[in-house]
C-alpha cells in the first residue's frame, strides 16, 4: 500500500469514526426538536441577511461580528441535522443518502432561483442606470458579497434538511 | 408498502439499536421503516428478511399485513 493510499484509508476511518459519533449523539437532542430546528433556521436566515447590512452600514467590526454569529448558528444548525447534509456516502445508510441527495436537489433549485432573481435585479438596475442601486466594489462591498454568498451556499442544504425534518416530526 | 418489522422485532425481543446493527442501518432508519415512512431498497429488504429469518413476502406486502400464524396456515393450505 502506498503512502497516499494509507493516508487516504486513515482519513476514511477517521471520518467514519467521527460520523458514527455524530449520528449516534444524544447530547444535543435539545437542538433537534421541530421548534429548535425552525428557530435555528429563522436565526440563520436573519443573520445571513444581517451580514451584508453590517458590512455596508456598520463597517468592518460589525461585519466581522455578524460573520462570527453566522458561524455559531451554522454549527448549531449542522448539529441539529446531525451533519447528514455534509457527510460522505460511506458513512450514511441508504435512507440518509436518499434524504441528503433530495435535499441537495431542492437546495440547487432554491439557490439557482435566488441567483437568477439577483442577476435580474442587477441587470435591470444597470440597464436603467439607477445610481442608487449600484454599489462600488470597495473592501466593505466585497466582504459583504463574499460572506453572504458563503453563508447562503454552505447553509442552504442544512436549512432545507432542518425544515424537512421539522415538518416530518409534526 | 406495508411491513411487519415492528411486530417481528418485538417478538424476537430486539431493540431498534440491536436490529439496526444487524441490518447495517442507523436506528432512526429502523423507525422510518417501521412507520412505513421509508420503503427499503431490495438489498435492504433482503438483509432484513435474512436478519429476521423470515421470507421477504412475510415481512413486506402491498396490502395491509396479516398475522404470522394466519400467513403460515394460508401457505400450508
Amino acid at each position: 500500500m502506498s503512502r497516499w493510499s494509507a493516508a487516504a484509508e486513515r482519513n476514511r476511518e477517521m471520518v467514519a469514526g467521527n460520523a458514527e459519533r455524530i449520528l449516534n449523539d444524544t447530547t444535543y437532542d435539545r437542538f433537534r426538536t421541530p421548534r429548535s430546528q425552525r428557530l435555528l433556521v429563522a436565526a440563520y436566515v436573519a443573520v445571513t441577511i444581517a451580514i451584508p447590512c453590517c458590512w455596508l452600514i456598520g463597517g468592518a467590526i460589525a461585519g466581522i461580528l455578524a460573520v462570527l454569529v453566522a458561524i455559531v448558528v451554522y454549527l448549531l444548525l449542522r448539529v441539529s441535522v446531525r451533519s447528514i447534509a455534509d457527510l460522505p456516502d460511506h458513512v450514511l445508510d441508504e435512507r440518509m443518502r436518499r434524504e441528503r441527495d433530495s435535499v441537495y436537489l431542492v437546495s440547487f433549485r432554491t439557490l439557482s432561483t435566488v441567483v437568477m432573481i439577483a442577476m435580474n435585479i442587477a441587470f435591470i438596475a444597470v440597464e436603467f442606470r439607477d445610481e442608487e442601486a449600484t454599489i462600488s466594489f470597495d473592501s466593505a462591498a466585497v466582504n459583504a458579497v463574499y460572506w453572504t454568498l458563503l453563508a447562503v451556499v454552505l447553509g442552504t442544504p442544512s436549512v432545507v434538511m432542518a425544515l424537512r425534518q421539522a415538518a416530518e416530526a409534526d | 408498502m406495508f411491513n411487519r418489522i415492528t411486530a417481528v422485532r418485538e417478538q424476537r425481543g430486539l431493540s431498534r439499536q440491536e436490529f439496526a446493527a444487524m441490518v447495517g442501518v442507523h436506528y432512526q432508519t429502523v423507525g422510518y421503516l417501521e412507520r412505513g415512512e421509508y420503503s427499503p431498497s431490495l438489498a435492504l429488504a433482503l438483509r432484513i428478511s435474512h436478519a429476521l429469518d423470515l421470507p421477504i413476502e412475510d415481512l413486506f406486502s402491498l396490502e395491509p399485513p396479516v398475522e404470522v400464524d394466519a400467513a403460515a396456515s394460508a401457505r400450508q393450505s
